[in-house]
């Protein structure tokens, strides 16, 4: 029988097995999540850092705060939440991410499993795509997980005050409650308290806070010193206290709902750029260390340098880096002045562009990463 | 239900003969030709060796049947499938191992089969137990492959090759690594498949392996296929070679000489070796015997060597090293 008379298969008898699509099937992917949650040495190293490092810390805080109350902070609170999910949960979810996507992208290569793999005939995209929904089906609890801590210790163990230039003003007061706390602490109110009005009444504070002889500073008049009743101080301290309320509702106790949902997306967002690029490169490479070492040059030198530099006739480029990109779609709490995180990048980027370069890095890579799969020698 | 039943149970019915077909097929590597104009017919239901030295391109061509690697030319199919056109369905029903079995060293060898299984069909997964059970690794089968001797992991390999109960095996090297024992026990192994009407497909360089375990060979030297055919039918051609033990051998090898159906006379200790014609029969050897006696020669023993595959490997391939 000559090749030519081979026989060709109908439509129906494709349809009946499934194995040449493109498609992963659930059964692939809970393979390779199992080759990958088997691998305890990454799994150790993934768990250490995406939860073990934030609840170390908060640990070591609440310790910290239970020793000594006056010397060390309450261990969460908002400023905490915001410090946490950028420094740890952001740069290092997406290390970690990215190593995971690597050693997805190249261990059944590595291993020799590859080319177990393509004689079962299973379609070579199938196997590169069912690694993507694999690494984040691990990483994606584990990143949770770690926000979860962050989120609870900031929210629970959030403090009662604010310090504000050594003056404890309570948190979660009302304009009139507010009013109220600096009428009674009047001495506080006025010598800590940011003056931003016309008028500014200043105390002798500190040591000669007894004397009560105060400054009275209008815009374009000399100061006059001046000998206030307390009931006259009470009421500058109130008056500060209504202008300064807004500033004063600007820094939460703890970090709200929206802000913790928005912080999770945004910190999982991250974490699906990095296995998908992970996985890509890897695959592209062929080569798990070498891509591992350029995903963390990129994240550790490249995006601080494009993210707080403008560089003339780079801006463009610049605006490309996916860490600049994803830095624009943070929450704009964790990135605002009383964040208190110095987050935000300089690079002006919209949020629109910054949805294309993350969709042009995920579909670039994954596209680059199939293409050498399906052609590479197995 | 038996999940390893004997073959010939696909949904897909082809009907050719063959089991692996290939024409014209050339893969080159720069300017080295790995495989050079193949043209290999395997029959289905039968143990074919693939058989070369090394270096010959053995595993090159089972790395193009299963299209793990493009062909530069020609055509293939397998069990009727065109490939790399119906790749899909052709390997459905493939069990293969191409160099040495590697496995997931950090997972055991239930996990290993599990990985693979879920490549193919639902029913695969529900063959694990038994494809270990075949091949002896059930005791074994919860510990991690790293543990595992070379031996086992060869084993391991065929249990994989069993997941999708095929009609097609093809074992590269399937010997290598194993002792005596396991030699036997793999021999063993791939003649039962053959029983039960699967086609085993395996490649080697060692001669004995082959004439031992397969029913056809295919000799490949240098890329390209010199010699295919049943292991018998190539034995019968190969020249004769006859042990005569005579009284005066130096005049013996001078009457030898001149006749037609000799083609070498080599000078042994208890006479001579005489190498007569391809597809010399009995009646050339009685003409040995009375040129001899016609001679005055006296005849103690004359004896046909059969030749073995080795031998007639050697002389395929070095003739056709002296032709390049």
């Amino acid at each position: 029988m000559s090749l030519a008379s081979a026989p060709t298969l109908t439509a129906s008898e494709r349809a009946r097995d499934g194995r040449g699509s493109w498609m992963p099937t659930g059964a692939l992917i809970g393979a390779k999540v199992l080759e990958l949650r088997r691998r305890r040495g990454l799994m150790v190293a993934l768990a250490a850092v995406t939860i073990g490092l934030p609840t170390l810390y908060f640990t070591v805080r609440l310790i910290e705060h239970a020793a000594s109350p006056r010397q060390f902070g309450p261990a969460g609170g908002y400023q905490q939440f915001t410090g946490v999910v950028v420094a740890v949960l952001y740069v290092f979810g997406f290390i970690m991410s990215a190593t995971l996507g690597c050693t997805a992208g190249t261990a059944d290569l590595g291993d020799g499993m590859f080319r177990h793999l393509v004689v079962t005939g299973r379609s070579r995209l199938a196997l590169y795509f069912a690694r993507i929904p694999a690494a984040l089906a691990i990483m994606v609890p584990m990143v949770t997980a770690g926000f979860i801590v962050v989120a609870a210790v900031s929210s629970l163990a959030a403090p009662s005050s604010i310090n504000v230039n050594g003056a404890e003003v309570p948190l979660g007061l009302n304009a009139t409650q507010f009013q109220d706390w600096a009428a009674q602490h009047s001495t506080q109110a006025l010598c800590n308290l940011p003056q931003t009005g016309p008028v500014k009444v200043l105390l002798p504070c500190g040591a000669r806070a007894a004397t009560r002889e105060a400054v009275i500073v209008r815009l374009g008049h000399q100061p006059t010193p001046t000998k206030l009743s307390p009931a006259q101080i009470a009421s500058a301290a109130r008056a500060l206290a209504a202008s300064d309320y807004p500033l004063y509702r600007s820094v939460p106790q703890r970090p709200p709902w929206s802000l913790l949902l928005e912080s999770w997306a945004w910190v999982l967002l991250e974490s699906l750029v990095g296995v998908v690029v992970g996985v890509g490169l890897s695959a592209l490479l062929g080569q798990r260390t070498i891509a591992v070492v350029l995903l963390l040059i990129l994240e550790v030198v490249l995006t601080p340098i494009a993210s707080r530099h403008i560089i003339p006739y780079m801006l463009n480029v610049q605006r490309g880096v996916i860490g600049v990109a994803t830095a624009h779609l943070a929450p704009h709490a964790l990135t605002g002045p009383g964040s208190g995180t110095g987050f935000a990048s300089v690079v002006p980027e919209s949020r629109g562009l910054a949805w294309l370069v993350v969709v042009a890095w995920l579909v670039g890579w994954t596209a680059l990463g199939a293409w050498r799969m399906a052609r590479r020698d197995a | 239900m038996d999940l390893l039943a004997p073959a010939g149970t696909s949904e897909v019915s082809t009907h050719s003969p063959w089991a692996v077909e290939t024409q014209n097929l050339t893969k080159r590597f720069g300017d080295n030709v790995a495989v050079n104009d193949v043209a290999l017919r395997v029959p289905r239901g039968s143990a074919f060796g693939y058989l070369g030295p090394n270096g010959a391109g053995k595993t090159t061509l089972i790395r193009l049947l299963l299209g793990l690697t493009r062909a530069n030319s020609g055509t293939m199919s397998l069990l009727g499938h065109r490939v790399p056109d119906d790749r899909s369905h052709a390997l459905a029903r493939v069990g293969a191992i191409v160099d040495e079995p590697r496995f997931f060293s950090h997972l055991t060898g239930r996990e290993n089969l599990r990985v693979l299984a879920a490549a193919r069909e639902p029913l695969a997964r529900q063959r694990i137990d038994a494809s270990l059970a075949r091949v002896g690794l059930s005791q074994r089968a919860d510990d991690r492959v790293a543990k595992y001797s070379m031996g086992m992991r060869q084993r391991l390999g065929v249990a994989a090759c069993l997941l999708g109960d095929p009609d097609l095996l093809m074992l590269d090297e399937p010997m290598n690594g194993l002792d005596p024992a396991g030699m036997q026990e793999m021999r063993e192994l791939i003649r039962s498949f053959v029983d039960e009407g699967r086609t085993v497909m395996l490649s080697s360089h060692l001669l004995d392996e082959i004439e031992r375990t397969c029913d056809a060979v295919a000799i490949v030297d240098r890329g390209r296929i010199v010699r295919q055919g049943p292991i018998a039918e190539l034995l019968g051609a190969a020249a004769t070679e006859v042990d005569v033990d005579c009284s005066e051998p130096a005049r013996a090898q001078d009457l030898l000489s001149v006749s037609r159906v000799v083609t070498s006379i080599e000078v042994t200790e208890s006479g001579l070796r005489v190498r007569l014609v391809e597809g010399a029969s009995h009646e050339e050897v009685a003409e040995l015997n009375r040129l001899l006696v016609l001679g005055d020669v006296r005849v103690y023993r004359l004896q046909v060597v059969r030749a073995s595959l080795e031998e007639w490997f050697l002389q395929v391939t070095s003739r056709l090293g002296d032709s390049a």
